[in-house]
Formats: structure tokens, sequence, C-alpha cells
């Protein structure tokens, strides 16, 4: 028991580091990026701007949807980007054709979302693996051509897109932090300056942070499903259909729940999405937005909620860097001139999931930085009343969970596949 | 081992990379000279321009520096129509050019190039950090209509000019009146229909059958439109109409139909390989109308050489000189062209080229308002912009990129019609056989 507290403090006081490391980032990063300061390496000039941050945090919403979807349902799927293609127009649309405040917007397109993926997640009773992907490849390549329909395009935008009529206004204070963050010693006067913003960039920050509460809100709900017993019997699901079924679980019923939690999510990135762009076109929902986040969800590690947002930083900063690059060391210039980006791209698209195969969030578990996949909560039994009894460490059942990859079944999942009610391992 | 000082690493860590970043920010360029002008000032006919609109920040000579004028472009460089981007290094390599030969000004012409995949939400944040660096004297041909309607309002309220901007949407390059800081750099799609219409209209009489097969995306619904319009007035009798999306894998349905109806005329208003895919589908039918084809397959060795001779007798709206067509194998222009574009690796097929046309245009307009009033600034850039002459040598003879403010405000809206002539024996490479008349859009 004395272990466990020892544990239990470290783990707190580590978490609360981190939570500080991030908060701080969190406070200090827009309004370093908010006047689109450029990064040499090796000679390319690499943007920061603001937009991307944010929409690197609304990604990393995207990608969680195919967390939820494929890394915790197991379906195969290519959906997210597609969902939050509906999510943005509808979202537009609703906010410039009606006098619904914006979050409401934002909202009602999430749940229409939801409403979709529990559509599309009809057929995935029938259908899976391969041929589930294939279905969702096809949602995912249809939007452009969709929203260019004459029958709806007087709504869409049709080609051109659609711009955003609604504008947030910040707070007077959200202007003002660059005149209290130039004060810091040493860095302030330096790297910030003591000057207040303007109307447009004190807007962009506070998108930022309208997004990032959001985005945060929209993760604090999924761990709840994931790690709770909704999220145990979808494991069971995932890892063994039959056994769950014979528990009791409602197989069918939570698959397509899934399907509609992930429409729900991916629908909520598509409204921050219009916030943080304001404007929304077909070529952006198409199928290489879809590869993208599938990207994200792989380099993010496909079971690990945070990993999602390694993933949504993957996802707007990658295109962004390959884009710029006309150096690379020992590279002839000559041989980078020209349409590069994908080729780069592509290159990392290949590159990363051999050099991470577990994603950042396995990375992260190498490393000590997060806890192995399967060695359970050892702060469980304050948050469950008690219920569970959290392995100890140093038992034999902790180094044989923590060796197993986190693509395949685990032994506990298996177990909870014969009984949901037991608390899960945190994914 | 506690975890604390993990937590204390990342978050030094964290700091170096923001200050880092805020380290290598870029430097806000200086004004090289005079203070800033205010007013409103009249840069073409019924063209004004109110610089009292433009922000506090603002200077005529901003992105001139006493060594330098940067321009800027936003074009994809990934994804599907990453070819397209490349006419953003057929300019940079015509101002390389410039700039070891004689130099714009006494200064080096600089082009930044940023990636936007066709995305119109990153075309917008590209040309927002673009802005934001004060390194921009003028942009130039950021392609795409949603791209220019998401990112032009931006170039706008910043004053910075966007010379031959890359739309052919009138309604963002046809009311210089509205918005004098973007002038059209295409042909616009509308206009080329018309010139089609024009055409068949002088060739086969009014009342010709016509099948059409239109993109589906805002260049193929220009020309559907207009194709209809003309329908309406009676020039034409459509008998077809087919569309394909932008990312279908064949077009041989659409073919099929079209063949199906037997129509006189044949439009393909399409653009990159199904242009090729539909010469050949049509030569391999029963079917032998008159074929037209987008401008944007007018390159000889990017559409016609690959399947010759199954584009004979294909008329095409041109309006300057092909470095693939063998036609013009001797024109020193020409030559220049594939010379400069060699010089820098880049391909003499595709887009490249039209870089090469567009920068000869960038730099007259350039040196024209350099030797004006106030020398090099951006007022005097909108000036040439809204009134330009320019026998552009590189353009077919008798084609002038003219504008004179909301009179004539497309630079390109006049083109001969050319009709593909595949190799004859012993050749290598077809040309075109090019009308000598000029012919505009109405």
């Amino acid at each position: 028991m004395a272990a466990t507290n020892i544990l239990r403090s470290r783990r707190t006081r580590r978490r609360a580091g981190w939570t500080a490391v991030l908060a701080l980032l969190a406070l200090i990063l827009p309004y370093m990026l908010v006047n689109s300061p450029q990064f040499a390496v090796f000679g390319n000039t690499i943007p920061l701007s603001i937009d991307v941050l944010s929409y690197a945090v609304v990604a990393g919403l995207a990608v969680l949807s195919l967390v939820v979807l494929v890394g915790h349902g197991g379906q195969l799927s290519l959906t997210a980007g597609f969902f939050m293609g509906v999510g943005a127009y509808l979202t537009m649309i609703l906010s410039n054709e009606t006098a619904l405040p914006f979050a409401l917007c934002v909202v009602a397109a999430a749940l229409v979302c939801g409403l979709l993926g529990i559509a599309v997640g009809l057929p995935a009773l029938r259908i899976e693996g391969a041929y589930l992907a294939l279905v969702t490849i096809t949602l995912a390549s249809v939007l452009p051509s969709l929203v260019r329909l004459p029958v709806i395009s007087g709504h869409t935008g049709g080609s051109n897109g659609l711009s955003l009529k609604y504008t947030p206004s910040a707070p007077d204070f959200i202007g003002q932090v660059p005149t209290w963050l130039g004060h810091l010693p040493g860095i302030g006067p330096s790297y910030i300056g003591t000057y207040a913003l303007g109307p447009a960039q004190a807007a962009s920050v506070w998108i930022f942070y309208l997004v990032l509460a959001a985005t945060l809100a929209v993760f604090w709900l999924v761990a709840g499903v994931v790690r709770g017993r909704t999220g145990r019997a979808v494991h069971a699901v995932r890892d063994h259909g039959i056994g769950a079924a014979a528990s009791g679980v409602h197989v069918a019923r939570l698959k397509v729940m899934v399907f509609g939690l992930s429409g729900l999510v991916a629908g909520v990135a598509g409204g921050l999405y219009a916030l943080v762009f304001r404007i929304v076109a077909p070529e952006t929902f198409g199928l290489t937005l879809a590869i993208y986040l599938l990207f994200g969800m792989i380099l993010g590690g496909h079971r690990a909620l945070g990993g999602a947002v390694a993933g949504g930083f993957a996802v707007a900063y990658l295109p962004v860097i390959t884009g710029q690059i006309k150096h690379i060391p020992a590279v002839p210039d000559r041989w980078l001139v020209g349409p590069t980006a994908s080729f780069l791209l592509g290159l990392l698209l290949i590159l990363f999931p051999l050099v991470l195969p577990g994603g950042v969030a396995g990375l992260g578990r190498r490393l000590g930085f997060l806890r192995p996949l399967g060695t359970g909560r050892t702060d469980a039994p304050a948050a469950s009343g008690g219920r569970a009894t959290p392995p100890e460490p140093g038992t034999a059942q902790t180094p044989a969970r923590t060796a197993e990859p986190d693509t395949a079944p685990t032994t506990s999942a298996r177990a909870n596949a014969m009984s949901p009610n037991r608390r899960e391992t945190r994914s | 081992m506690n975890r604390i000082p993990k937590a204390c690493a990342g978050l030094a860590t964290s700091l170096m990379l923001v200050i880092g970043a805020g380290a290598c920010s870029s430097s806000v360029a200086k004004s090289s000279s005079g203070g800033r002008m205010t007013g409103t000032v009249e840069v073409g006919t019924g063209v004004k321009a109110d610089l009292d609109k433009c922000p506090s920040t603002w200077n005529q000579t901003g992105g001139i520096t006493k060594d330098s004028i940067t321009l800027g472009i936003s074009a994809p460089r990934s994804g599907p129509l990453a070819g397209v981007g490349g006419l953003a290094d057929g300019v940079k390599a015509w101002f390389d050019h410039v700039n070891a030969t004689d130099p714009v000004d006494g200064k080096k012409v600089e082009v930044e190039i940023r990636d936007d995949a066709y995305d119109p939400a990153r075309t917008k944040t590209n040309v927002q950090d673009m802005i934001a660096s004060g390194k921009i004297f003028s942009f130039f041909y950021v392609i795409g209509t949603a791209n220019n309607i998401a990112a032009q309002p931006l170039m706008s309220q910043a004053c910075i000019p966007q010379i031959v901007g890359g739309t052919g949407s009138l309604d963002l390059v046809g009311h210089p009146d509205k918005d004098p800081w973007i002038q059209g750099g295409l042909l616009p799609y509308a206009t080329e229909a018309d010139i089609w219409c024009q055409d068949i209209v002088a060739r086969k009489g009014k009342g010709a059958s016509v099948s059409y097969l239109a993109m589906d995306n805002d260049f193929g619904d220009a020309y559907a439109k207009k194709l209809q319009e003309c329908a309406s007035q009676g020039d034409i009798k459509l008998v077809s109409q087919q569309r394909h999306a932008p990312t279908a894998p064949s077009i041989t349905n659409q073919i099929t139909t079209m063949a199906a109806s037997k129509a006189d005329v044949a439009i393909l208003g399409t653009t990159s390989a199904f242009c090729g895919q539909g010469l050949s589908g049509i030569a391999a039918s029963s079917w032998h109308p008159q074929v037209y084809v987008s401008t944007t397959c007018g390159q000889v060795g990017a559409t016609f050489s690959p399947i010759d001779p199954d584009g004979k007798g294909t008329h095409v709206a041109l309006n300057r000189k092909d470095p693939a067509d063998a036609k013009w194998a001797d024109d020193p222009t020409v030559k220049e062209t594939i010379k400069v574009l060699k010089d820098e690796n880049l391909s003499i097929v595709g887009t490249p080229p039209d870089g090469v046309l567009l920068g000869r245009y960038i730099e007259y307009a350039m040196r024209t308002a350099a030797k004006m009033d106030g020398g090099l600034n951006r007022v005097n850039l909108l000036k040439v912009m809204w009134h330009s002459d320019f026998q552009n040598p590189q353009s077919l003879p008798g084609i002038r990129f003219q504008t004179d403010g909301v009179k004539d405000p497309l630079i390109f809206d006049s083109v001969q019609i050319g009709t593909y002539v595949p190799p004859a024996a012993g050749e290598k490479v077809g040309h075109y056989d090019i009308a000598k008349t000029v012919v505009k859009g109405r």
C-alpha cells in the first residue's frame, strides 16, 4: 500500500508538472505566433502562424474521432474527413442563415454528424475490415462533389466555397496580455514585446482559446466514455465480439454507437475548423484529408487519446513544413525544384510508422512518460469507489501486459470481453 | 526516478523552442524611400485606390529594400494539383534570369513561394503569414477562385497588389472600380467559351449541334454557364451536357454518351489528363465532330504528343507560343524561354513556360512603374496594372497585354484559334496551324 501511495504521489506530481508545462505553452504560444514568426531550419523558412496552431488543435479532435472508431471500436474507417466537412459546412450554413448563436450551430452540426455516423455505422454491422474501409473511402471522397450539387450549392457556395459571416470579438484583456507578458523578466521584452494586439490579432488568439476549450471538453467527454463501462464493452466487442455477445453485450448497438460518437467528435472538429479559417471549400474535405487524419492517428498511436494531439499537430504542420523545404543537407538543391512537397510528405508518411511503430504514444511509453498499455490505473480506487484492485508493480501480471504491443488484443481486454463490468485497462 | 525533473526539462525545452521561434522571427522590411502616400489616387480609367483605408503600418514601398524586391505567391505544390504550381517556378526562373542579366531598378527580384495544396484555408494562412512578414511588395497569381475568395480580402485590406491573379472569376477580377488591388491573370473561362461560340457560328453557321463535357468545379461551371447562355441566344444547340468529377478515374462513360448524340461539335471543357482521354475516346468512336478543348490543355507536349494522332484537327484558343510546338523551334523568344527553364532544371511542358510568360509581364510592369514619378512603388504598380499595353514576346503575334481600367479590365481577353496538326513522317512533335484573326471575348 505504501508503494502504491508513493507511485500515486509521483504520478500526481508528474502529471501536475506536465499540466503546468502545457498550460504555460497554451498561454504563451498564441502570443508568440500571432505575428506569424518564421523559423529557419537548414536555410528553409518555416512559417508558424496562429491559425495553423488552432488547426492543429482542431485536427487533433478529428484524429480523436478516428482513435475512437478505429483504435477503440476496431472499425477500419476513413470517415473522419467526411464528418469534419459536414460539420464545417453545416456550422457555417446555420450560422450564416439563422440567428442561432455560433456555439449552438457547432453543437447542432455535431449532433447531425453523430446521427449520420449512426447511419453510416449500420452497414458496419454486416461488413468489416477491408470491405468497410472501402465503403468509407467512397464516403471520404464524395463530399467535394456533394457540396457542388446545384440543388444545394445555393447554401454551400458550390465550387467557390462558403465564408463565415460571424466574427467573434475578443474580450479586451486578450489584447492586453502581451503587455503583461512583455514584462516577464528575461524573455518578455526581447521575445514578446510590450504591445497591445489589434482587433484581428486578438480575435485569432481568442479563437485559439475557444477552440482549445472546446477540444479539451470533448477529449474529457470521450475519455469518460472510453474509460467507463461503455468503453469496456466497446473494447470487448472489438477484441472478441462473440465472447462479448455471450456476456450480454449488445454488439450491434455498441458498434453503431461508436460510429455515432466518432461522427459527433469529427462534427465538432468541423465546426471549430469553420471558426478558425472562416472559409470552407470542397477541396478541403476530400480523400487527402481522410488519409492525413488516418496518418495522424497512426503517428499518435491508434488507441491513445493523448496521441491524437500529436497526430493533430502532424496533420497541421507536416504539410506546411514539407511545402517549404527547398534545402536538405547533402541533397542537391536542383533535386528539390518543383512540386517536391508531395514526395517529401509521402516519404514521411512511410518513415514515421517504421520509426515509431507504436506512434508517439508508444514512444512516450518506452521513454516512461506514459504508462504502458495494460498496466491498469493505480489511482482507480479513488475514482471508482474502491471497486477495483489495481495490479501492484512488480507482480507477474504487470510485465506480461506491458510487453504486449498496442496493436494486438490484450489479455485484459479478452478478459473484459467475458466481464464488461470489470474496470478496464487504461488506453 | 522522480518525474518532476522531466517535467521541468520539458518546460525548459518548450520555452527554448518558443524563444527560438521568436528569435528566428523575420524582421519587417523597411521602405527604401519616401513618406507614406495618402488620399484617393486614380490608378486607371474609373479605378481609384483609397490609400487612407490602408493599415497604419502600410507604405507604398513596402517589400522593397535597397537590394531586393519580393513577390509572393501561394500555389499548390503538393496534392493532386501540384503540377499547376509549376507556374511559380517558371516566374522564379524568369526573375533569376533577369537578376543575372539586367536587374529591375537595380535590385534583385525574389519570389517567395508557399504551398497551399489548393486548399483555400491554407491559401488564406499563407497570404496572412506573408503579409505579416512585411516582406511582400506584391503578390502574383494566387491560384484558384475559391482560394482567391479566401485570400484576396486580406491582400486588399493590406493594400498589397496582386498582379495577374490566378483566377478567371469575373466577380473577382472584372470590377477594378470595386477592388483595384487584384488584376486577372487568366483568360476567363466564360470569355473562352464565348470565343468557342463565335468560332462555331463562323465555321458551322447558327444552330450547330453541340455536345460538351465540363469538369464539376468552378472552372467547368463557367464553361457550362456560358455555353448555355450561347444556346439560349440561338447561336448553338446543346444536345448533350456531361459533367465529371475532378477526381474521376476516367471519363469513358461521358464520352460514350456524347458520341451517342452525334453532335456537330464536341467541347472538352476539362483539363490535364482528361483532355487526352477525351480526345482518344472520340477518335476511337465512330463519331467525327469538330472538337474544341480548353486552353488549359493547349500544350502540344502535355496533351497532344502522348496521344498522336488522336488530336488531329482539334481547335484550341491560344494566346502564347508553346515551347514544345515544332512551329516555334527557331523563335528567339522560345529559345530563350527554353534556356531559362532548363537552367533551373524545369520542364518546358506543363505550367513553367506559362510562368515565364507571366514573369515577362510582371517585369514590364515593374520596370514601367520604376520610370514613373515616385519610382517603383505599389501605387505606380497599380497604375501599370490598370493601364498596360505590352507586346509580350512570348505571346502570339498580334495579342497584346492591354488593360484600360474599367473599360478593359482583362489582360487576357483575346486569342487566336489554333488547329492541331500531328507530326508528319520524320517529325517528332506536332504543331498548330494558327488562324491570323484575333478573336476577342464579347
